[in-house]
């Protein structure tokens, strides 16, 4: 009879621990905490109503709530909502504008032809990692640089873009432009230390492609990636408003033989992370022959330019970085600001 | 609806479908005045204005206009899109796409199945000339949220998800012969849509980017950003 009482007892006792541990874990759910640690449930979760997502986003702002884990180790710059009403404010509000519409708010500093925007290379206006973002680099200033030897502070940084990758001059260091573009780096910084290295900053360096970078396979990943926006001649499209929605890669409209984005290597950075938009799906090697097409077409002289394209080439750029000076379709790129014939023919249209 | 299309009875039948658009289509390539027409633009418009307003009785083709209207306008009601100055290669894609069973439709399949490939053509010549439509008065919906204005404009990064402006222009204009107008377009039009690409029902276009872009919405946003985009003022000439 003892025996048979005992093995009650413990039936008993187990059962009751089942029912308490069970009761431990519904108490635990019910509270709200996480079991899952995966964060693309946990994106799921974010994502099930628009009130959910109002919510989310008066604790936590918006330009925060999603992303893969990836994405969460990226410093996130902050939300516009938190930009305060005031003269401040309203300084760096006109520096996104210059940023977008670069042609629109800053056109005296902007080369005759060029239509491009600060945010085609710097992409969702500055914010987005792996493509200079602006909060990589404020933090970063005054720093040395071999372009122009010599200490550059931000303003003189900026000053840069506009000379090579706008083609046009620079604003003065006074100038409302200057002033409310390194207002907007700086609110967008918001948080990173000086001198600090972020992840996602500058153009990625890449690895080297298994084979060098060929023009003809460049011309084909081209034409099946990048020609339904940029167009078979690369001069990119325009909105029914005349706006160009789409930059030009090369030609007249385009940066000059100055900027960064003519070097193969940044480009094909550029394009790896951030190319098709939406989509950056192109191999290491596709990626590199396609900025090496690119960057094989005529632009804008260098303002570098010493008279000579020999001389120039040799003072300031050099295989296999640059093709300035190099022969590509009978053209020796860098002769002619013109747009090279070679395009014209190249054309499917 | 269906009967706007099924007048002729052999359309049950799928064998006979087959059968007759074989026929029309080895008629109009064997008919010398139709290769002939090629060369004569103003023939084709004419004749592609003809099959807009009354359809081809002999093949059983209904007139476009019958659900689209007489100036393209769609129906917003019934969900038929507006075609009116729709780019001609975009135009053309989808008239292809639903002949080939790309792009799935119950209504349009069977009638783009008849279309020669010559009728595609000037049909997309044809609407693509034709003016954008005006916004269709008492069309106001509630004011776009600050979360949907920001899809439109600014994209959510995070996800690689470019705005809807970046390529279909600020307005929803379109842009350029691939990137059609999305204004003027009716929300359950545009909702069926996104939700076809995001279930693999539509074909995602050139490059996938269609299909790439709607996975990333819920379809809480889908309703959001096909009611913002129904409710923008069309503009006149909006793809010129």
């Amino acid at each position: 009879m003892s025996e048979s009482g005992n093995h009650k007892a413990h039936v008993l006792w187990v059962i009751g621990l089942v029912i308490l541990a069970a009761l431990v874990v519904f108490a635990a759910w019910l509270g709200g905490g996480s079991w899952s640690d995966d964060p693309a449930r946990q994106v799921q979760q974010e994502h099930p109503s628009e009130q959910t997502q109002k919510r989310v986003a008066s604790t936590q702002n918006e330009d925060e709530k999603s992303g893969s884990a990836e994405d969460r180790s990226y410093f996130r710059p902050p939300s516009r909502d938190d930009l305060p009403d005031d003269e401040f404010g309203d300084l760096v509000r006109h520096g996104e504008k210059v940023f977008r519409n670069t042609q629109e708010y800053a056109g005296d500093y902007v080369g005759n032809d060029n239509e491009l925007s600060c945010a085609n290379c710097h992409l969702d206006a500055g914010r987005k990692e792996n493509s200079a973002p602006m909060w990589a680099a404020w933090a970063m200033y005054p720093k040395y640089r071999g372009k122009n030897d010599k200490v550059n502070d931000f303003a003189e940084r900026i000053q840069g873009c506009f000379t090579y990758s706008m083609n046009g001059k620079a604003p003065p260091r006074d100038s409302k432009t200057i002033q409310a573009l390194q207002a907007y780096s700086y609110w967008l910084s918001k948080g990173v230390p000086t001198g600090k290295k972020m992840p996602g900053g500058g153009y990625p360096d890449l690895d080297k492609p298994d084979s060098k970078p060929s023009y003809e396979r460049g011309r084909k990943v081209y034409a099946e990636n990048c020609a339904l926006c940029h167009g078979d001649d690369g001069q990119g499209r325009r909105a029914a408003n005349g706006d160009l929605a789409f930059p030009s890669l090369w030609g007249d409209k385009s940066f000059n033989w100055g900027a960064g984005m003519h070097k193969v290597s940044t480009a094909a950075a550029f394009i790896k992370y951030n190319m098709p938009l939406g989509k950056p799906e192109l191999s290491l090697q596709e990626a590199w022959d396609v900025a090496q097409y690119i960057d094989s077409h005529a632009r804008p002289q260098d303002p570098r330019f010493t008279g000579s394209v020999a001389e120039t080439q040799e003072k300031y750029h050099g295989l296999p970085d640059s093709m300035y000076g190099e022969r590509v379709n009978g053209h020796r790129l860098g002769e002619s600001a013109e747009s090279s014939h070679d395009d014209k023919e190249e054309s499917d249209e | 609806m269906q009967g706007v299309y099924m007048k002729s009875g052999c359309f049950r039948d799928r064998a006979g479908r087959g059968l007759l658009g074989l026929v029309v289509g080895l008629s109009m390539t064997a008919t010398p005045g139709l290769a002939a027409a090629d060369e004569y633009g103003s023939d084709k418009a004419a004749r592609a204005e003809s099959l807009v307003h009354y359809g081809d009785k002999d093949t059983g083709i209904p007139s476009c206009a019958s659900c689209h209207g007489n100036d393209g306008e769609g129906q917003m009601a019934a969900g038929f899109p507006r075609l009116a100055n729709l780019p001609k290669n975009y135009f053309k894609r989808q008239l292809d796409d639903f002949a080939s069973g790309k792009r799935q439709n119950t209504m349009m399949s069977p009638i783009a199945k008849l279309l020669s490939g010559e009728q595609r053509e000037a049909l997309a010549q044809y609407y693509a000339d034709m003016p954008a439509p005006r916004r269709v008065a008492g069309n106001k919906g509630k004011p776009a949220s600050k979360h949907t204005l920001r899809l439109v404009h600014e994209g959510r990064w995070s996800e690689n998800l470019p705005s809807c402006a970046q390529c279909h222009g600020d307005q929803g204009q379109g842009i350029g012969e691939d990137f059609p107008a999305l204004t003027g377009q009716s929300a359950s039009y545009l909702r069926k849509q996104l939700k076809d690409w995001k279930n693999d029902r539509r074909d995602p276009g050139p490059m996938g980017l269609m299909g790439n872009i709607a996975k990333k919405l819920s379809d809480e946003e889908i309703d959001a950003l096909a009611e913002y985009f129904a409710t923008q003022a069309g503009l006149e000439g909006d793809n010129k």
